[in-house]
């Protein structure tokens, strides 16, 4: 898969834009996966991916041949998830990384995920709700690992840390939403 | 409710959603999309050492080898210039080179080397300092002999770490900071070599703080300039 990828992107940056695609619908999946679950809305997920994916390809010169580009485009998600919710933090419009998490509409006016689900939302927005209220790095460590089922190893590659740092924000993350989830069961 | 435990489920109610579509702005710049040349680390770090080697090796010509040069010891002349030498090295190669399969820079690697390097030099200057021409350690002297050298040391320590940025020439999204900060140290770890070759005190503090400083300072100015140089210019 790696190896796959690899040759995709350097497919890309040789100038082959069906190449750019097929990296698009093989990565985009576990991307707006990730993204969902850092935002909690799936339409602002949405935007987050298609920011992140003009990002990597403004940013493909920089690729090394041979190297694996779905960290990299993880680590690239993340920042712009961070500069996103920054920048709303600024204009008190929507708080994606705040304590107390909002109900709010999404970047384009489409419905958040809470409303398009119905069925399956109310747990599903406990959950999302209690990893909206950990902190961004916390969040982070728990989705990758946690969620999204990567190693600590490729979790600390993406987030850009030791393993060890990656190994207590995760159990820290795990912890802290443990206890708001069985304090909401009470 | 949701336990803790069960949320793997999360997983397949995303699983299940169709991938969005590519937006307009994204497939209309993958249209106009031109190939690039991509990032060859190990090159480009070839030659910031082929750069920035003779451009030291030319400043201390230009402004003379320190006039005490033959009442100290060479070894401990050497010994010193090896730790300027070892972090100007392993600063410049972090900068460059990502760890193997990965593109962005080893951040972690970068804080910890930067750190140690700074705190090294800053040591080193402070405890371990000899020369044929000690001038008294008092507040007088050191503020009378430190805006020369601080004014060459930074100078000479910023000019590497912009030329290594400059050779990247792209946009890069993560890691800027990381990658300024070890390319500035890497200049300044330069500067601080020619400043041992070059300036006869050895007041403790004046090397110490004013040579070991050049490391510091460069190394914050070039991660400074790496936000502006590295960013995105469409942006």
């Amino acid at each position: 898969m790696s190896a796959d990828l690899s040759q995709l992107m350097k497919r890309y940056c040789e100038g082959d834009p069906r190449a750019f695609e097929e990296l698009y619908a093989v990565c985009a999946p576990k991307l707006l996966r990730y993204l969902v679950r850092l935002s909690g809305e799936v339409s602002t997920a949405e935007d987050l991916l298609q920011l992140s994916f003009l990002k990597v390809h403004k940013a493909r010169a920089s690729y090394i041949e041979g190297a694996k580009p779905l960290p990299w485009m993880y680590t690239i998600c993340h920042r712009t998830f961070l500069d996103e919710a920054r920048k709303r933090k600024r204009s008190k419009v929507v708080d994606v990384g705040g304590d107390v998490p909002e109900q709010s509409a999404a970047i384009d006016g489409r419905r958040s995920i809470e409303v398009e689900t119905p069925e399956s939302s109310e747990r599903l927005n406990q959950t999302l709700e209690a990893l909206q209220s950990l902190p961004p790095s916390q969040r982070q460590a728990v989705v990758l690992t946690k969620l999204d089922g990567k190693s600590m190893k490729e979790a600390a590659d993406i987030a850009g840390t030791s393993i060890g740092a990656m190994k207590v924000r995760a159990h820290r993350g795990y912890a802290a939403l443990r206890k708001t989830l069985e304090g909401a069961k009470q | 409710m949701m336990d803790v435990s069960d949320m793997e489920q999360l997983d397949d109610e995303y699983s299940e959603r169709p991938v969005p579509k590519m937006s307009a702005a994204l497939r209309e710049a993958i249209a106009e999309a031109k190939p690039v040349t991509m990032r060859r680390p190990l090159r480009d770090f070839g030659v910031f050492l082929a750069l920035s080697i003779p451009m030291m090796v030319m400043m201390v010509v230009m402004m003379g080898v320190r006039s005490d040069i033959s009442e100290i010891s060479p070894l401990w002349i050497g010994s010193i210039a090896l730790v300027w030498i070892a972090s100007f090295a392993a600063s410049s190669y972090l900068g460059f080179v990502p760890a193997k399969g990965q593109i962005r820079p080893r951040s972690q690697s970068i804080y910890q080397i930067v750190a140690v390097a700074s705190f090294l030099v800053i040591s080193v200057g402070l405890f371990a300092t000899t020369s044929g021409m000690t001038y008294p350690s008092t507040f007088s002297n050191v503020v009378a002999y430190a805006p020369r050298c601080s004014m060459m040391g930074v100078t000479a320590g910023i000019l590497p770490g912009l030329i290594a940025l400059l050779l990247m020439r792209r946009y890069v999204p993560v890691g800027r900071l990381s990658i300024g900060l070890s390319l500035g140290a890497a200049g300044g770890s330069l500067s601080g070599l020619i400043l041992h070759l070059h300036c006869p005190i050895s007041e403790r503090f004046h090397v110490g703080l004013v040579h070991g400083g050049c490391l510091v300072l460069s190394a914050l100015f070039v991660a400074g300039a790496s936000q502006i140089l590295l960013r995105d210019r469409d942006s």
